[in-house]
């Protein structure tokens, strides 16, 4: 996947090694509630204005797990065939799981400070929230360059009662040019953050 | 105008040749100044065929002087009666355009009055006009033509007044369309209500508190369930639609008192079967009443059963249908959790993969990339010189050929790197201009 893109910088090894087929592109689920609520996020309505009772629970969805994992495999399947001196340690930090997690959570955290991140909603109603913030991303990253590469947060806002009453979008994205080292994740995942920023302060109260 | 015509035709097939005169007189209507002379109908005859003015009116004249059968007073003169009906006539198109010109109750009234009183007047002299005919054909033609003209006249009023009102409401200040009634409660929308989006806030009977709405052509399709305070701007907004609108706010009030009563009535009644089918075990319908009952607000009591339960371990609930069993979530284990407890640590790991994808960092790989090429070319030039070397014997067995021939010996190699080789007559690798072959 995004180890592509070393190749097309080394040059002579990017040629003799790009016909390589990496590990498939990771399946996101269209649904940012599967395997964790009961019904379709599509019905959620968009931007409404929501109030948030305190304490707040923080789950993430199964994407997060998707693309984490999809991360891992890719670099457990280039190290295996890329010599350590030649690893494209840009695009590894670009797409460093903890940056995400790190950066979303932070971002929560500073709208709702004593945010806590749970598994699923049944710890959100044993351990007394009073509201839960449900995460979802869509990263579209491309194989090849040129590409846009595009990153969605969404963060999803149940009520007291547990049910959804309002979603928030933010959309990141950043033009990688031919033979660019890195895929710009932490950009695109910056400016969909501020674009979540700017929407909370909004409808957020 | 086209009256005074057909009038004037009317009267010529009665024999009345009547070319009606100018008014010289005028009805002062609704105590408005009126242009008399301006809007009498002189010259209504013009474009009559002959006979002329004065020789109708002599004809007329000699028909009323003729004598009578039967005991019907002296016919008025046909002059008279021809100027009784167009007056009325005027009067009434006056009175109209007054009362419909004016926007004072008082002189609207009294215009009205004139005007009723005018058509009053020009049924009575259409009718005089008729008995006063010759001939039936004639008599019943002014019936047929007082029809038309009080016909007209009505037509008239209808669209003066029409426009009047059109005006009216034009000039009227329009209510700001982004707050309304949607059922019993004022809505005060960031779009107009009844558009196809709109986000609204709906102020609740307590008059402070709103909840967030979503309206859809004046229906409410969604509805947060927490109500807020209301902002002051939203509070001004609904103080001055109840101001704009006494009827709604009485309407409100009488409401509110309905609205209290049925919430008590359909509480009781969604309270009673849902403690029905919950004792039953019917989990569908208890589903269904619960979420009526919370769509009441939960009826006062929904809320304590909650935190009954809640206080109880939650146990007797069961699993909530609405939550999914989770399945593996190892990575989010692995990646988020630390960082949700140590958000210090989360926070360098963050800085940490800044730093990776920094152009210093790219910058650096490209440095490393640079030097691996140039010692890739460094390996290929070595295996080139040394091949190079090999050849070196063969050279040897030549120069031993060209010292018999008291030839000059050729230099032999005796170290090499990638700039060239140190050879036995003590010459070394030209360090002005390299390459990876080593042959410059």
């Amino acid at each position: 996947m995004i180890y592509r893109m070393r190749f097309a910088f080394l040059g002579l090894l990017a040629a003799s090694l790009a016909a390589c087929a990496g590990p498939p592109p990771p399946t996101y689920n269209t649904d940012a509630f599967k395997g964790i609520y009961n019904q379709n996020s599509a019905v959620v309505p968009a931007d409404q204005p929501v109030s948030v009772q305190h304490p707040v629970g923080i789950i993430l969805s199964d994407n997060f797990e998707i693309w984490f994992k999809a991360l891992k495999e890719a670099n457990d399947y280039w190290s295996a065939r890329i010599p350590s001196s030649l690893t494209n340690t840009a695009v590894i930090a670009d797409n460093d799981p903890a940056f995400l997690a790190g950066r979303v959570l932070q971002d929560l955290k500073s709208h709702f400070p004593e945010a806590q991140e749970i598994k699923d909603f049944q710890t959100a109603v044993a351990s007394g929230k009073k509201a839960v913030v449900l995460v979802d991303i869509n990263p579209q990253i491309g194989q090849r360059t040129p590409v846009t590469n595009k990153f969605d947060i969404t963060y999803y806002f149940f009520d007291a009662k547990m049910n959804p009453v309002s979603r928030l979008t933010g959309h990141g994205e950043h033009y990688a040019p031919y033979a660019s080292i890195t895929s710009g994740t932490q950009d695109c995942i910056e400016q969909a953050l501020a674009q979540l920023d700017q929407k909370m302060k909004v409808a957020v109260r | 105008m086209v009256k005074w015509v057909s009038l004037a035709a009317a009267a010529a097939l009665i024999a009345w040749p009547a070319a009606f005169a100018h008014a010289d007189t005028c009805y002062e209507t609704a105590q408005v100044n009126i242009d008399c002379s301006a809007k009498s109908g002189g010259g209504a005859a013009a474009g009559k065929p002959a006979p002329s003015r004065t020789e109708l009116r002599e004809l007329l004249r000699k028909r009323l002087a003729e004598p009578k059968t039967g005991d019907k007073p002296p016919p008025v003169s046909a002059e008279a009666l021809s100027k009784s009906i167009h007056d009325a006539e005027a009067r009434a198109k006056r009175a109209l355009a007054a009362a419909s010109s004016t926007a004072d109750p008082a002189r609207q009234d009294k215009a009205l009055k004139a005007y009723n009183a005018a058509l009053k007047d020009l049924d009575k002299a259409s009718d005089t006009a008729a008995e006063e005919a010759d001939t039936d054909a004639g008599h019943d033609r002014l019936l047929e033509m007082k029809a038309e003209a009080e016909e007209q006249l009505a037509r008239e009023a209808n669209e003066r007044f029409a426009a009047q009102r059109a005006a009216a409401e034009a000039a009227r200040p329009h209510d700001p369309d982004n707050v309304g009634m949607i059922g019993d409660k004022i809505m005060v929308c960031d779009a107009p209500v009844d558009g196809d989006h709109a986000n609204c806030r709906e102020m609740q009977h307590d008059g402070n508190s709103c909840v967030a709405v979503i309206a859809f052509q004046g229906e409410v399709n969604w509805r947060d369930s927490t109500a807020t305070p209301c902002s002051s701007a939203d509070l001004a907004q609904r103080t001055a639609f109840l101001a704009r609108h006494a009827d709604e706010e009485a309407r409100l009030k009488n409401r509110q008192a309905d609205f209290a009563l049925d919430t008590t009535a359909n509480c009781k009644a969604i309270i009673a079967d849902y403690v029905k089918k919950a004792e039953a075990q019917d989990g569908p319908g208890a589903r269904a009443d619960y979420e009526k009952l919370r769509s009441f607000g939960g009826c006062g009591v929904l809320e304590k059963a909650e935190a009954e339960l809640q206080a109880q371990g939650g146990a007797a609930a069961g699993p909530d249908p609405r939550f999914a069993t989770r399945g593996d979530t190892t990575m989010i284990d692995q990646v988020a959790v630390p960082c949700d407890q140590n958000p210090a640590a989360c926070a360098q790991a963050i800085d940490e993969a800044r730093a990776g994808a920094s152009p210093a960092a790219i910058a650096a790989i490209y440095a490393n990339a640079i030097g691996i090429g140039l010692e890739l070319g460094g390996m290929m030039g070595n295996a080139v010189l040394n091949a190079q070397a090999a050849n070196m014997a063969h050279a040897a067995a030549l120069n031993n050929a060209r010292a018999a021939r008291a030839l000059p010996p050729m230099p032999r190699a005796i170290s090499c790197n990638v700039r060239g080789c140190v050879t036995t007559n003590g010459l070394g690798p030209n360090n002005n201009a390299s390459d990876i072959t080593g042959t410059k």
